[in-house]
C-alpha cells in the first residue's frame, strides 16, 4: 500500500486484495471499506514516519 | 436490606459470609432481584445463570468456611467460557457454536475463592468497539444517566458494577476495552500487565494485544479480585512464568514515596478540557509536579490499530468469508480494511512496538507511575457518532480510545481511577500506569486517591 493513498488508489488496492484473498466485499459497503482503509493509510504513515534501524526487531509473539 | 448488600463492597460480603452475618444465599437473591428491577433499563446482561449462582450459594453455606471471596455477586464479559453457555463474544455468528465445556480459568479461580456468578455481560461484537453498542444484543447504557453510552467493549461489565447489580465484573482489554468503560461509567478498573493473568477459556481478539482484566467500585476490590485470578496456566502460551504476586497486603502503603509523574505532549492534546483537569486534580493528590514524554506516543497508537486491525481480520477470515451477513456491519467492513494491509506494515507495527517498548522502560528508571487521561471525554450519549474536541467534530469510536491504546500496545498495567466534577452527573477517569509487572503500585495510588477522596465509585 503506498503512502497516503488517493481514493482512486484505494479502490483498486481493494479490488485487487479483495480478489486475491477471496474476500466477499460484495455484501459490504465498499465506501466503509475505503473509509476504513483511508484511516488504515494514515495510520501507517504515522508508523512509517518514526525511522527505525535494520537492527530493531518485531515484538516477540512467540516464547519457546 | 437488598440495597445495602449490594452497596456494600466486594471485600465486605466476603467478610459477612464468611463470618456467618449473611448467608451466600441472601446476597445472591439480592443480586438477582436487583438484576430483575435494573437489567431492563441498563440491558448489562445477556445471559443470567440463576440456577448454577443458587446452587453456588447453597454449597457456600453449607461449608460456612472463610473464603477471599465468599458469596460475592459477579458476572462476566461474554467472551468468558461458563460451562454449559454459549460463549457468543457479543455475535451472532458465535450462537451456533456449542456451549462451552468448562469454564474459564480465571472463573474457575474466582470461583474456588467463593464468588458467585450471576451471568454474562452485553459487550460489542467481537470486542471491537469502545462504546457499548451492539446490533445484536442492544447496547448498554450508563447507569448515571442512561441516556448516555457505557462504553466498551466492556459495557455490560461496566453497567452491572456501576449499578450495583454485581460488586466486580471481568472484561476484557485489547486496546482500553477495560478501561474506556469504567471512565464512562465512574468506576476502578485494571488491566494487569500483558501476560500476568491466563486467557485460557476466553474468546481472542487480537492476540498480541488481549488482556483480561476486573472492573470494581473501589481500588481494594480490584485488588482482591486481581490476586484470586493470578495463577500459571500452561494453557496460555502468553502467560508469563511468574510467581503469584499478591497485591492486597501491599495496598495500604498508599502513594508515599512515589515518583509520579504526568504524561505531558500526545497525552495534553487531543481532549475536552475536563479531562487534563481530572488528571491534575489527581496529580495535586499526589503532589508530582514532574512530566514526562513518551516518545511518538501517537504512532505508537497508530501501531495499536494497524495490529489491531490487521489480527482481527485474520483471526476472523473463515468467517467474513462465510458469513459476511451475519457480522455488525460497521465490524465487518473494518475487518474486512484490516485484511487487506500488506504484511510489511504490520511487521513495522511490531517493529515500532519493541522500540516503544524499550523507551518507555527507560522512563521508568526515573518515574514510578504516570498519569493520562483515560478517556478524552465523559460518555457521549448512546447513538452519538461524534464528538466536539478543540474546535473540530471528531468520531467517537474512534477516539475514546486515544490515550488507552499506546499504554496496552505495550502491555503496561493500568487502572482507571474515576472523579467526579461538582454538578456533573457524568464522571470522567484518569489512567494510573506502572511498569511492567507493578500492578502493586498502580493498586496504591489508586487507593490512596480513594482514602484521600479524590476517586470514587458510588452505584448509581
Amino acid at each position: 500500500m503506498p503512502m497516503m493513498p488517493d481514493d482512486a488508489t484505494l479502490e483498486a488496492w481493494c479490488a485487487a486484495a479483495a480478489a486475491l484473498r477471496d474476500l466477499p466485499i460484495d455484501k459490504g459497503d465498499p465506501a466503509e471499506i475505503i473509509a476504513n482503509l483511508r484511516v488504515i493509510a494514515r495510520q501507517i504513515a504515522l508508523i512509517e514516519a518514526v525511522a527505525l534501524d535494520d537492527l530493531a526487531e518485531p515484538a516477540p509473539v512467540f516464547r519457546a | 436490606m437488598t440495597r445495602e448488600i449490594l452497596r456494600a463492597t466486594a471485600g465486605e460480603i466476603a467478610a459477612a459470609v464468611s463470618s456467618g452475618k449473611l448467608s451466600a444465599r441472601a446476597v445472591t437473591e439480592a443480586a438477582l432481584a436487583e438484576i430483575a428491577a435494573r437489567d431492563p433499563q441498563l440491558n448489562a446482561f445477556t445471559d443470567i445463570t440463576r440456577d448454577r449462582a443458587l446452587a453456588k450459594a447453597k454449597i457456600l453455606d453449607a461449608e460456612n468456611k472463610p473464603r477471599a471471596l465468599a458469596g460475592v455477586p459477579y458476572a462476566v464479559k461474554n467472551l468468558y467460557n461458563i460451562a454449559g453457555l454459549v460463549t457468543r463474544a457479543g455475535s451472532k455468528i458465535n450462537r451456533d457454536n456449542p456451549p462451552a465445556m468448562a469454564d474459564a480459568f480465571v472463573v474457575e479461580r474466582l470461583d474456588a475463592a467463593g464468588a458467585v456468578l450471576l451471568g454474562a455481560l452485553d459487550m460489542d461484537e467481537f470486542a471491537y468497539g469502545f462504546t457499548g453498542e451492539n446490533v445484536h444484543d442492544g447496547n448498554s447504557l450508563n447507569p448515571h444517566d442512561p441516556r448516555h453510552m457505557a462504553g466498551g467493549s466492556s459495557g455490560g461489565s461496566a453497567a452491572a458494577v456501576a449499578s450495583g447489580m454485581v460488586a466486580f465484573a471481568l472484561g476484557s482489554d485489547t486496546n482500553g476495552s477495560i478501561r474506556v468503560p469504567a471512565s464512562l461509567c465512574g468506576l476502578f478498573g485494571l488491566k494487569p500487565t500483558y501476560g500476568r493473568l491466563s486467557r485460557r477459556g476466553v474468546f481472542p481478539f487480537v492476540a498480541s494485544l488481549d488482556h483480561v482484566g476486573v472492573l470494581a467500585r473501589s481500588a481494594r476490590d480490584l485488588a482482591l479480585v486481581y490476586d484470586a485470578m493470578q495463577g500459571r496456566d500452561a494453557a496460555d502460551p502468553a502467560q508469563a512464568p511468574r510467581a503469584i504476586e499478591p497485591v492486597l497486603p501491599l495496598i495500604e502503603e498508599g502513594g508515599a514515596g512515589l515518583r509520579v509523574a504526568i504524561a505531558g505532549d500526545y497525552f495534553r492534546r487531543g481532549g475536552r478540557p475536563e479531562c487534563f483537569a481530572a488528571v491534575d486534580r489527581v496529580a495535586a493528590a499526589l503532589g508530582a509536579k514532574r512530566e514526562t514524554i513518551l516518545p511518538e506516543a501517537g504512532a505508537a497508537r497508530a501501531a495499536a490499530f494497524v495490529i489491531t486491525a490487521a489480527e482481527g481480520a485474520a483471526f476472523h477470515l473463515a468467517r467474513l468469508r462465510q458469513r459476511p451477513q451475519d457480522f455488525d456491519a460497521a465490524v465487518r467492513d473494518r475487518l474486512f480494511a484490516g485484511a487487506m494491509i500488506p504484511a510489511e506494515s504490520y511487521l513495522r507495527a511490531q517493529r515500532l512496538r519493541a522500540w516503544f517498548h524499550r523507551r518507555v522502560a527507560a522512563l521508568f528508571a526515573e518515574v514510578d507511575i504516570i498519569l493520562t487521561p483515560a478517556t478524552p471525554c465523559r460518555a457521549p450519549l448512546s447513538g452519538q457518532k461524534t464528538i466536539e474536541i478543540e474546535g473540530a467534530e471528531v468520531p467517537v469510536r474512534a477516539n475514546l480510545g486515544i490515550y488507552t491504546q499506546p499504554i496496552s500496545f505495550i502491555g503496561l498495567p493500568a487502572l482507571t481511577v474515576p472523579l467526579w466534577s461538582e454538578g456533573e452527573v457524568l464522571p470522567i477517569g484518569v489512567q494510573v500506569i506502572g511498569a511492567p509487572w507493578r500492578e502493586d503500585l498502580v493498586l496504591r495510588v489508586a487507593h490512596d486517591l480513594e482514602r484521600k477522596g479524590i476517586a470514587r465509585a458510588p452505584v448509581a
